[in-house]
């Protein structure tokens, strides 16, 4: 009962927090220079009449605002995005359905690495605390935070084009037939339909970019998963652990780890932020074709439609990955529904 | 604290050098410490140099000085790029604006932030809960996300985009002052203020300000690294800088194409934007466990 | 208690409730729980006088004190001092201030930390008189003084004083003005025992010197003893027993009063009062305080009508007031 009213408050929150940022939305695409309707049909929206009277009748660019704002919260619950200049002015709804599924691949596997390195390094540092091993690992993460993704990419693609001839520029080898839609992932959907080729070829084109994204975003998850499990080791439970002749390997391991990883929860939303930012970043440089690259043809296209779509899509993204963080902590430690 | 000998002796500066000693007894800080004082200098001197029209730098930053890529080699530290420009001069003389951007986004986003945060923490009411709630949307999205839109508003260049760091930075603070004002609020030399007929005003200036600035710095020290990484990422996009002005993440983004013909072109410039940032958070950190451990 | 001849502070009925909810309430409206922290308080403080209000902590003495000292905005009832209501914003604070001074318990929260010594005192000197900057200087000098400390301790900062200097500092800031009435919250609990006893005698001597009033809000029986001319007893809000200090000490009439000596710790034991009550239960709930008398559960001598009437304070012998159905019985 308890744990159903948290779920439903945090949920009405991520619903005002949406409203709001379709307000701002709405609100900038008042202030972007020259017409309204730019906002709907970018910068060459002269150079499309048919399509500008029929953006404006559609969004009542012609009313007052009250009504301007009603009728894109109706088209923006409706999935009308506007139309894309940078994309031959395709529906911009329909260029995200394209995009998207190649970013989600992206964030899918990136944050399965960066889950897999970060937690291993954080607990060998913690396991071997103060030793050089931990020192190094200390700098290796420092580095590698510190550093924006798209030079990580830059340097991954300079020590393992000599040892490997990974290809870029796509998602998959273009030759190969993509698989049907069942998923929406192609990935997925090429291992179920049986199309292995496409498979191994999806993974192929997406390896890089994800680890790109894991080595930039590992730091925070070792960071934290090392400083919790030595909090652990601190506490009276684990002392009783250790009294009771528990030998430390696995005081570590059975005792310390378990507790350490609720921790942990609350820190996975905020990897999903960066690796979702950090595809802006990935896609451009290695030429995947999601969302973080159409967002930057976009900005170099003036393209506001665009931008402002993708804007949103980011923030559904990121609001429920919070919303979930947030649910999945609460069923894992109790006392936070208190606060 | 009586029998402490450095107690007798004169205090006033006492804070200050205290910080520094526990600064400088770890390694980690003097080395992000000498990393942000090069970085400052070199700024400094730069920006003195073109100021004062004297050339410091080896060669022209957009000039061409040698045929094309030439590797890194005593005569080009850094070799030289694609049309022929000395790739140390351009990184050399992109430092000021970078740095520069760190501190007036940081510095911006400090004093609106703490002003704001600063007396809804104490004042408390529909005020207080305005703010959270406006800066919990600004949370909802990622900084950068919100940057670009910002950008496509205002356009792009290095002025608009401090702007738009600006905008999207300063919520963090006003978080993070109503936080540390709350705390403060419930002490009674703020009773004791408004018992010496002291409003909100004089209160936010005199008492809240003064106590909850220490954290607040410890956070902005650690802070500028990450501005610097976002800015770098907005040149990498390319909407702060256009050709042939250089900036790091500009230049890596420029560089990029060269990776198997010249990688150090791209390499150069992410490791300052690289060894910066490290330079920042480790002298973050240091600070941070200076102030935790007085 | 009803003309204030003499009276430097007079609180008719006053009440402090607290709406006791957890931030925005998005999906349910439960309904709103009330804490009623002081529920009904009519006390006086005669001038040059010293009044202790004794209690458990949670009675709702600190909040009295702050409501008195208009810190949080009173839920009902009456303030009056000087014979000026000063409840609702109907005198300016600065009026009210330069007659009405706070010290508080935590004399390591009652500095600022980032503040010299000298400016903490300065400060109601400059927001409550129109003195100029040297006046406000040689005044808070004598202040400084006055508390037994030198001129050299203007340019410190709290962290360079002990904690009984501190809480010298605290008071001398709270009579710089000269004010009428000194509301003291629990001035000397968070100090060592030597301390302690330095600090009462300090207030003993100011009060003679500056012929000031003294509210003192206390648990220790003892301190309210050494310092206070009369006593009221607080229990859940309420005031249960009010007359002259040695009387309440010696022949506490109210249940709770009498638990509440009996507890004190007396160099005495011989003086102990004879009369024992056996208490039990714990301190009700400020959000469902029990009904009737707030004390009747715990109560040995409680009947029916105690859990439905809450007893008036009244007058039983002159100057002696007990809020208590079946007083007779602990005569």
């Amino acid at each position: 009962m308890n744990l159903l009213r948290f779920v439903l408050r945090r949920m009405v929150f991520a619903v005002l927090v949406l409203a709001s940022v379709l307000t701002i939305t709405f609100v900038l695409s008042h202030l972007i220079p020259g017409d309204v309707i730019q906002a709907w049909l970018g910068k060459e929206a002269a150079t499309q009449p048919k399509l500008a009277a029929l953006t404006a009748a559609k969004y009542h660019l012609n009313d007052s605002i009250p009504v301007q704002y009603y009728y894109y919260l109706v088209n923006m619950l409706q999935g009308n995005l506007g139309y894309s200049p940078s994309r031959g002015f395709q529906p911009v709804t329909s260029v995200i359905a394209q995009t998207l599924p190649y970013t989600l691949q992206i964030v899918f596997f990136a944050f399965i690495m960066t889950i897999a390195i970060g937690v291993v390094l954080g607990v060998v540092a913690a396991r071997y605390n103060g030793t050089v091993l931990d020192k190094g690992i200390r700098i290796f993460y420092l580095g590698a935070y510190s550093s924006p993704p798209y030079f990580i990419g830059v340097v991954l693609l300079i020590v393992l084009s000599f040892v490997l001839n990974i290809p870029s520029g796509y998602a998959a080898n273009p030759n190969l037939t993509p698989p049907t839609a069942i998923t929406g992932l192609p990935i997925f959907d090429s291992l179920i339909e049986g199309n292995f080729a496409y498979f191994e070829s999806g993974l192929v084109y997406v390896f890089l970019p994800a680890l790109t994204l894991a080595v930039a975003t590992f730091g925070l998850l070792t960071r934290v998963a090392r400083s919790s499990l030595l909090e652990v080791m601190q506490t009276d439970y684990i002392r009783t652990a250790r009294a009771k002749g528990l030998d430390e390997g696995s005081v570590f391991y059975r005792h310390a780890l378990p507790n350490a990883a609720v921790s942990l929860i609350t820190i996975s939303s905020l990897l999903v932020t960066f690796l979702v930012t950090g595809t802006i970043f990935v896609e451009d440089l290695f030429g995947y074709p999601g969302m973080g690259l159409y967002v930057v043809k976009a900005l170099a296209g003036t393209d506001y439609p665009g931008i402002m779509a993708t804007t949103l899509v980011f923030a559904i993204i990121i609001i429920t990955t919070n919303l979930a963080a947030d649910i999945l902590y609460a069923i894992a430690d109790p006392q936070i529904r208190l606060g | 604290m009586e029998s402490d000998k450095t107690a007798t002796k004169p205090r006033k500066s006492g804070r200050v050098t205290g910080a520094l000693r526990a600064l400088t007894r770890n390694k980690e800080s003097i080395f992000g410490l000498a990393i942000v004082v090069s970085f400052l200098l070199i700024a400094a001197v730069v920006e003195l140099s073109t100021l004062l029209n004297v050339t410091i730098l080896p060669y022209s930053p957009t000039a061409e000085v040698a045929p094309g890529a030439l590797p890194p080699s005593l005569k080009y530290l850094f070799g030289t790029d694609n049309l022929g420009r000395d790739l140390f001069s351009r990184i050399v003389s992109a430092t000021p604006y970078d740095i520069a951007i760190g501190y007036i986004v940081v510095g911006s986003a400090f004093v609106i932030g703490a002003l704001l945060g600063g007396y809804a923490g104490i004042r408390g009411g529909i005020l207080d809960e305005i703010l959270m709630r406006f800066t919990d949307v600004f949370f909802a999205l990622p900084v950068l996300v919100l940057a670009l839109v910002i950008a496509a508003v205002l356009g792009t260049g290095v002025t608009n985009m401090a702007i738009a760091l600006m905008i999207v930075w300063w919520p963090a603070y006003a978080r993070l002052a109503r936080g540390e004002a709350l705390k403060v609020a419930h002490q009674n030399y703020i009773e004791a203020a408004r018992l010496s007929g002291n409003g909100h005003r004089k209160i936010l200036f005199r008492h809240v300000l003064p106590n909850i600035s220490g954290t607040m710095l410890v956070y902005a020290t650690l802070d500028i690294g990450t501005v610097i990484l976002v800015y770098s990422g907005l040149t990498y996009l390319g909407l702060a800088v256009h050709p042939p002005t250089p900036d790091w993440g500009e230049m890596v983004s420029d560089y990029h194409s060269y990776i198997l013909s010249a990688p150090w072109l791209a390499l150069f410039p992410g490791l300052v934007i690289s060894l910066g940032v490290i330079g920042f958070s480790l002298l973050g950190d240091g600070v941070k466990d200076a102030q935790e451990t007085r | 208690m009803k003309d204030d001849d003499g009276m430097v502070l007079r609180t008719v009925d006053l009440k402090k409730h607290f709406r006791a909810s957890k931030g925005l309430n998005l999906s349910s409206r439960s309904k709103t729980q009330v804490v009623r922290a002081v529920d009904g308080v009519s006390l006086s403080i005669p001038a040059g006088k010293t009044v202790a209000v004794v209690g458990e902590s949670g009675c709702g003495k600190t909040t009295l004190a702050r409501t008195i000292a208009l810190l949080t905005e009173p839920s009902g009832g009456e303030i009056y001092l000087d014979g000026q209501r000063i409840d609702g914003g109907r005198e300016s604070h600065r009026e009210v201030y330069r007659k009405l001074q706070m010290v508080f318990q935590d004399p390591d929260s009652s500095l600022d930390p980032q503040m010299k010594v000298g400016n903490s005192i300065s400060q109601p000197l400059k927001g409550l008189t129109g003195m100029s900057d040297r006046e406000v200087r040689k005044a808070a000098v004598e202040s400084l003084e006055a508390v037994g400390m030198s001129e050299d301790y203007f340019d410190r900062l709290p962290r360079q004083l002990s904690g009984g200097q501190k809480q010298r500092v605290a008071v001398a800031r709270a009579i710089s003005t000269h004010p009428r009435l000194l509301i003291l919250d629990e001035p000397t609990s968070a100090l060592d025992a030597s301390v302690q006893a330095q600090i009462l005698r300090l207030l003993v001597d100011l009060q003679k010197k500056y012929s000031l009033s003294y509210m003192l809000i206390t648990h220790n029986i003892a301190v309210a003893g050494y310092l206070s001319d009369m006593m009221a007893v607080m229990y859940a809000g309420n005031l249960v027993e009010y007359g002259p200090c040695s009387d309440v000490m010696s022949r506490p009439r109210h249940p709770y009063t009498i638990t509440l000596i009996n507890s004190a710790p007396v160099p005495d034991p011989w003086k102990r009062n004879l009369l024992s009550v056996n208490i039990k239960g714990e301190v009700p709930s400020a959000i469902n305080p029990p009904s009737g008398c707030k004390f009747h559960p715990r109560c040995p001598y409680a009947q029916a009508v105690c859990s439905e009437v809450n007893p008036p304070l009244e007058e039983i012998t002159p100057g002696r007031w007990v809020a208590c159905h079946f007083v007779e019985k602990t005569a």
